[in-house]
């Protein structure tokens, strides 16, 4: 068959400029939530799961789990003695501190913003990471790609993505390269300054990275992807993400002096957080019409099929909530027929929603929003906004409200009963009921750090820059979740079982629960809900811990603390200075505290 | 508040009693009329007022004191407070601290009196020498007042204080109606369940209509000491005021169901001045078909629509009794006591719930002393001594021991006479 003569001037030009390959309008705001018709590209739930294939890379090696794996941020799971930062290495800080959740550790470091290096190189090393969604089929990044001429052109060859010159010249880590260095001149210009983070070839935009250690050995030499990722990890690192403030909430050059980075490592986390949220709530229409992602659940659904907000019947509110192990699957292909071809294929494995998971996503939710909400746009305004040149949407605090959705439709269902004064421990889908019991005393905890979050955000609605509808929806919630928070803080502190062990000193309740559970609790009575009854219970508790903690002090004034238990302590003590008469040894224990906590943070190397 | 039905039920012994005690002072020596002779009866007895009842453990207390509610938690819990109450005790209870959120709203007290009297319309007929048959009818009137007061100290608004804004919108809601709750919110509660007015309640009306048939035979057991035997089975209908389940404070003045009894007595002349017997009741009542406010728990009141059918299946009645009697002449006095039991009543119906709640404290007791005076013109009338012959009676009877009964004491009159209708 003879070659047209256009093709072979349009595969020249593809030689000549498939170096300079033009990426990416990558967080490109777009009307994300309502827009009508297009086809869909949708992970599809059921069927079953092609094998695992990556680009180029081998077959995960069942033996090489996450439980071999190294620890990557070995200082992280050193116990503090303050008076020194006593650090553990290798071996010993393995041996010792396997078993360590560091998900716990995040938790605890979102909430008290005290630990900047630490969160830095949390951060820095997820964006280090491989995710699971493969970088191509990010939806912007497959959009961007898809648009360009050249790309088109190379498309048109005989062979297409499969043919010799596409992969000579939009090899995988062509495209790669190329679409990092574009995706940061994008976020560049749309931040008005130069970014120190330069091109380099560390980071990758894959959705969905697992946190770096729960990274699969490389012992083989080869790399493995994660085939799926954790909705209470993922949450996780998205927390930490939006827990502090924002770049655009403290202006270009701010970033720490110890923390030459902060602020690119801020942005572009921010900007693949924005990208996962977009897939996850499957709101993204690609220039194509279609729609890509989508990983929600409705709860009230039977089937258990994920799907986007597009997909919704076009009767009824929204329910859908994200949660679960969620799998992925694709063909083995080529990074360019990936992008052309590829239909991932997303399953969600079998089981209830379970309310310590849902804690986490409900909680990153607020921070987002929080952190996107108009008058937390100070700088630069071309970070927001409809145009090719800004990276977030305009009405980009709407993502944070999907959460909220999830919120109250698990409350007012069996998560949050508040007609039988109940807080259950997980949400069964229907037809995969399971036995439902009372959470346990943390969960409930965190459901006030929760539903406290949220409160405050809907109290200072108007300042949000949502739509006036918008505003009525998410002000008629406030008092459904404000008496779900009452409910949480009195059924935390009436837990009789964990209540005696609490105060019979057991070890049941950790001294980092115990901690985490005063904090807490005398958060929401000093900046909600005003009560002598809460105020009586946390001052009894709060002086049992000031007695486990001072029982702690060796004979230098030093005590053995994890982390966890130090920031939490740090908090506790801090909230119960103004319960307490005995505010001279509380200070003095914080200033401990406090010293470790800062030799802990500045110990992390980067 | 529970539910007050006193076992009045006086009547269906007191006919026969009447008649029994009248007829052995007859002309007939077996306590018969003679065939074709009419006797008519008519007596009123008056009830002392009754504040006082026997209880479960046989202890004599105010009948208010049953009615005494302690609105505390343990109470409010159990929900004898009613529903509402019972939910605020639960919340408190799942997300309070015992030692500051227990409720104690206060004690509510009723001083409760009940006067009862009643009167009585007889006829017996000599059907033939053997068998007498009568009828009878008793005209009730009854007046119960019901004087509540509220007492003690609620702390209902101080738990909401200690809690502040931790409570949440239900429990502040339910806390706040609990702080105001006094004399007026609870009969008010009552009566929007359907009740009728608790203060106070007056009936008056027929009681249960007896019919019957008496006959009379001797037996000498002792040489020249004849025993005198009487038998009579009778039927007891219910047309009395019975148990209304929308009236707190009634009283049963009649059964509310069909009792079929029979009775028998035994009566010995040891000398011409004195004799002395016995006599023994028993009465099967018949299931009945009744209406009741079925409650789901242990509350005292039941909502309206608890209200449906039940199967009343009445447990049932025995009395035994010992007489003396001594006299001459026209004049004769009498002594007895006698041991009144009704066995526990059941219920049964289609909806569910607690039916013992309905039955609870249906058994009951009561021994009795009786002292009576009469005086018998029926010989002197036959000697043609004295122009009318008629039977004049003065009774009191005085409660000795009883058990979930009411502290009948009451004083009697009544007058019987004869017409020949041969």
């Amino acid at each position: 068959m003879p070659i047209p003569m256009r093709r072979i001037f349009n595969t020249i030009a593809v030689l000549l400029t498939a170096q300079a390959l033009v990426a990416c309008q990558w967080i490109f705001p777009g009307n994300f939530i309502g827009s009508q018709g297009g086809a869909q590209d949708t992970p599809r739930a059921n069927g079953d799961l092609p094998k695992l294939y990556e680009n180029g890379y081998s077959e995960p090696n069942p033996s090489e789990s996450g439980q071999e794996a190294p620890l990557p941020l070995e200082n992280d799971s050193i116990r503090v003695n303050f008076s020194g930062v006593d650090i553990l290495k290798g071996s010993a800080v393995r041996e010792r501190f396997q078993a360590m959740d560091y998900d716990e550790l995040l938790w605890a470091v979102a909430d008290c913003e005290c630990a900047p290096r630490w969160s830095h190189r949390v951060l820095t090393r997820t964006l280090e990471t491989y995710g699971s969604l493969p970088q191509v089929l990010v939806p912007q990044v497959r959009e961007a790609i898809l648009k360009d001429k050249r790309i088109q052109a190379v498309l048109q060859l005989p062979g297409g993505a499969d043919s010799v010159i596409s992969k000579i010249f939009a090899s995988d880590s062509q495209l790669e390269s190329t679409v990092r260095s574009n995706l940061l001149a994008q976020i560049q210009n749309a931040w008005q300054n130069p970014l120190k983070i330069g091109s380099s070839g560390k980071l990758y935009f894959d959705g969905f990275a697992p946190l770096p250690w729960q990274i699969p050995a490389r012992s083989t030499g080869n790399v493995v992807r994660p085939d799926g990722f954790d909705v209470g990890s993922l949450a996780a690192r998205w927390l930490l993400v939006a827990s502090p403030p924002a770049p655009w909430m403290t202006g270009p050059g701010r970033s720490r002096q110890n923390l030459p980075l902060e602020q690119d490592i801020q942005l572009v986390s921010w900007a693949r957080m924005m990208a996962e949220i977009n897939y996850v709530l499957g709101v993204k229409r690609g220039f194509d019409g279609r729609i890509y992602g989508g990983l929600m659940l409705n709860p009230r659904d039977p089937s258990g099929n994920l799907l986007g907000f597009e997909m919704l019947p076009a009767t009824g509110a929204p329910l859908l909530g994200l949660s679960g192990r969620l799998k992925i699957a694709y063909q083995p292909m080529s990074s360019l027929k990936l992008i052309v071809n590829g239909k991932e294929q997303w399953q969600r494995q079998a089981g209830s929603i379970d309310l310590s998971e849902q804690v986490l996503v409900w909680r990153a939710g607020a921070a987002i929003f929080k952190n996107l909400r108009l008058e937390s746009r100070k700088y630069p305004a071309a970070l927001f906004g409809s145009g090719d040149a800004n990276i977030f949407p305009a009405d980009s605090q709407r993502l944070g409200l999907a959460f909220l959705q999830g919120i109250q439709v698990l409350l007012g269902e069996e998560m949050v009963a508040l007609d039988t004064m109940s807080i259950g421990d997980s949400y069964s889908i229907p037809e995969q009921r399971v036995q439902r019991s009372e959470t346990n005393l943390m969960s409930m905890v965190r459901v006030a750090n929760v539903l406290t979050a949220w409160s405050q955000e809907i109290q200072s609605i108007d300042s949000s820059g949502l739509s006036e509808s918008d505003k009525t929806v998410v002000r008629d919630a406030l008092p459904k979740l404000q008496d779900a928070l009452r409910l949480s803080v009195l059924r935390s502190l009436r837990r009789s079982t964990d209540w005696q062990a609490f105060e019979s000193g057991s070890a049941a309740l950790p001294v980092a629960k115990q901690a985490e559970l005063i904090a807490t609790l005398a958060r929401v009575e000093q900046q909600m809900m005003r009560s002598g009854f809460v105020r009586r219970r946390i001052a009894v508790l709060g002086q049992k811990l000031i007695d486990n903690l001072s029982e702690k002090l060796d004979s230098n004034s030093q005590l053995d603390l994890s982390p966890e238990e130090a920031i939490w302590c740090r908090e506790a003590l801090f909230r119960l200075k103004s319960y307490s008469a005995n505010e001279a040894e509380i200070a003095a224990l914080i200033q401990t505290i406090d010293a470790g906590i800062n030799a802990w943070d500045a110990a992390v190397s980067i | 508040m529970g539910r007050r039905s006193i076992h009045l039920n006086p009547f269906a012994a007191w006919l026969a009693a009447i008649f029994a005690g009248t007829l052995s002072g007859t002309a007939s020596a077996q306590g018969l009329l003679p065939e074709g002779i009419v006797a008519w009866q008519a007596g009123y007895r008056s009830y002392k007022s009754q504040e006082n009842a026997f209880d479960a453990n046989f202890q004599l207390r105010p009948i208010g004191a049953d009615y005494t509610m302690r609105f505390d938690n343990g109470m409010l819990l159990s929900g004898k407070g009613g529903k509402d109450l019972q939910r605020l005790a639960t919340v408190l209870q799942t997300v309070g601290d015992p030692s500051e959120t227990a409720l104690d709203l206060g004690v509510l007290q009723q001083h409760v009196s009940a006067d009862i009297s009643a009167s009585i319309f007889g006829f017996a007929y000599g059907a033939s020498k053997d068998m007498t048959v009568f009828v009878g009818a008793p005209w009730t009137t009854a007046l119960v007042k019901n004087r509540i007061e509220f007492t003690g100290t609620n702390n209902a608004q101080a738990i909401l204080d200690r809690l502040g804004n931790i409570a949440f919108d239900e429990l502040r809601q339910g806390l706040e109606q609990a702080s105001l709750l006094d004399v007026a919110t609870i009969r008010n509660s009552i009566e929007s369940e359907g009740y009728g007015p608790i203060d106070r309640w007056q009936y008056s009306g027929l009681g249960d209509l007896q019919i019957g048939v008496k006959t009379a035979f001797n037996i000498e057991v002792f040489d020249g000491m004849p025993i005198a035997f009487e038998y009579s089975p009778s039927l007891s209908l219910p047309t009395g005021h019975a148990d209304d389940p929308d009236l707190i404070n009634d009283i049963g003045l009649g059964k509310g169901y069909v009792s079929i009894g029979q009775s028998l007595s035994q009566r010995m002349q040891l000398t011409p001045y004195f004799s002395a017997g016995f006599d023994q009741m028993y009465a099967y009542n018949v299931d009945a078909r009744v209406k009741r406010r079925v409650p789901e728990g242990t509350e005292s009141i039941v909502a309206l629509d608890r209200k449906t059918n039940v199967l009343h299946n009445p447990g049932d009645d025995y009395e035994i009794g010992a007489v003396m009697e001594f006299g001459a002449g026209m004049f004769k006095g009498n002594l007895r006591f006698a041991d009144h039991r009704h066995f526990s009543d059941r219920y049964t119906g289609s909806i569910a719930g607690n039916y013992s709640k309905i039955s609870a404290n249906s058994d009951t007791e009561l021994i009795t002393q009786e002292i009576g005076f009469s005086m018998n013109t029926v010989e002197a009338f036959q000697r043609k001594e004295f122009v009318i012959p008629y039977i004049a009676k003065i009774t009191a009877s005085f409660p000795v021991a009883g058990l979930n009964s009411p502290n009948f004491e009451y004083y009697e009159f009544s007058l019987t006479s004869f017409l020949d209708a041969r």
